[in-house]
């Protein structure tokens, strides 16, 4: 079974980085296949390493730090308004069973034809204020869901940009 | 002042949570550690990804990620090998969809001091996939064990060794019929 690794592998390759081989390393070197490759292999890497580390400069550290900062609230915002969002959604939902509700109700009364009658909206009804609170907590509802989104997306592209 | 580095990298511990935002890295800490680790790691990505750009891209994400975490106080050497797990994460997701172009860093003319070596391993450099040349860095540049590699990379330590294995070989191969063995 052929082998895959060296227990002396990575002192072979060490001293490429040290430049010490010893006569015994020496020796093992050039009777082991593997530590052969790997001196082989990592002269090659260390090579392009030391080039592309001496060529690259990073990007200014301040640079990243603010960037991180940005991140750092964005998340921070996104954290604080999460229970927000939850309020706003339950509200919608709510607003959506309520309408349904209210359907179901009015449908199964005789509500129909008094409504078709002039006079409905001349009366103080409380089926003619029930559906205007539904309407109005549908508009808000939906107002402050849009919002929500909105300030999201205002918020994520603050942060990228 | 000049912080010493144990001031830097504070000593691992448990920590609550107060004591992490206590303990949070300030601008000046950062920009220690940034000096003190960034060409490595921008080396790191340059080298596997073989584009700048996109290397600048990967190494600013991976501080920033590493600010937001604000992971506990540890010490130089696994603040460093943890900086290298973020950066080879954030090269797997870029595997993962699949956006790794070919390797086609070009070192700079004024650094050329073997020309012909240079050619050789810039033809491995870019036959070797992304994952062979992760590897190999990690192994042969940033001097890590297996345990080390399979932690940074999230392989099994028994995977690292036989895909090194295989890209030691790969590399060696490529390298072989231009180059003395030792």
């Amino acid at each position: 079974m052929n082998r895959t690794w060296c227990e002396r592998e990575s002192d072979a390759v060490r001293s490429l980085r040290t430049g010490l081989l010893s006569p015994e390393l020496r020796d093992h070197v050039l009777s082991c296949a593997i530590c052969t490759e790997a001196r082989l292999a990592a002269r090659g890497i260390l090579g392009t390493a030391s080039l592309l580390h001496a060529e690259h400069e990073p990007p200014a550290a301040g640079l990243v730090w603010r960037r991180a900062e940005a991140r750092r609230r964005e998340m921070d915002l996104k954290r604080v308004s999460r229970p927000l969002v939850f309020m706003r959604v339950l509200s919608a939902v709510y607003v959506v069973l309520a309408a349904a509700w209210f359907l179901h109700s009015f449908w199964r009364s005789d509500a129909v034809g008094f409504l078709l009658d002039w006079n409905v909206l001349r009366s103080e009804t409380p089926w003619f204020t029930a559906v205007i609170a539904v309407l109005a907590i549908a508009i808000g509802s939906g107002y402050l869901l849009h919002d929500s989104r909105r300030s999201g997306e205002v918020a994520a592209s603050t942060s990228h940009g | 002042m000049r912080m010493t580095m144990d001031e830097i990298f504070p000593i691992a511990g448990p920590i609550s949570t107060a004591d992490k935002e206590a303990a949070a890295m300030d601008e000046q800490g950062f920009h220690l550690l940034y000096a003190a680790t960034a060409r490595p790691i921008l080396a790191y990505l340059v080298g596997v990804t073989g584009r700048r750009d996109v290397a600048d891209d990967l190494l600013q994400e991976t501080y920033c990620r590493f600010l937001v975490r604000q992971p506990a106080p540890m010490d130089e050497n696994e603040t460093r090998r943890y900086l290298f797990r973020i950066a080879t994460n954030l090269l797997r997701d870029r595997w993962r969809r699949r956006e790794d172009e070919p390797w086609q860093e070009a070192p700079e003319d004024g650094f050329s001091v073997d020309i012909d070596m240079q050619m050789d391993v810039r033809a491995a450099m870019v036959a070797l996939k992304p994952r062979e040349r992760e590897l190999l860095w990690l192994a042969y540049v940033e001097g890590m064990n297996h345990a080390e590699i399979a932690a940074a990379t999230g392989l099994r330590t028994i995977s690292v060794r036989m895909l090194l294995s295989r890209a030691r070989r790969k590399a060696a191969g490529l390298l072989l019929p231009k180059r003395e063995t030792v």
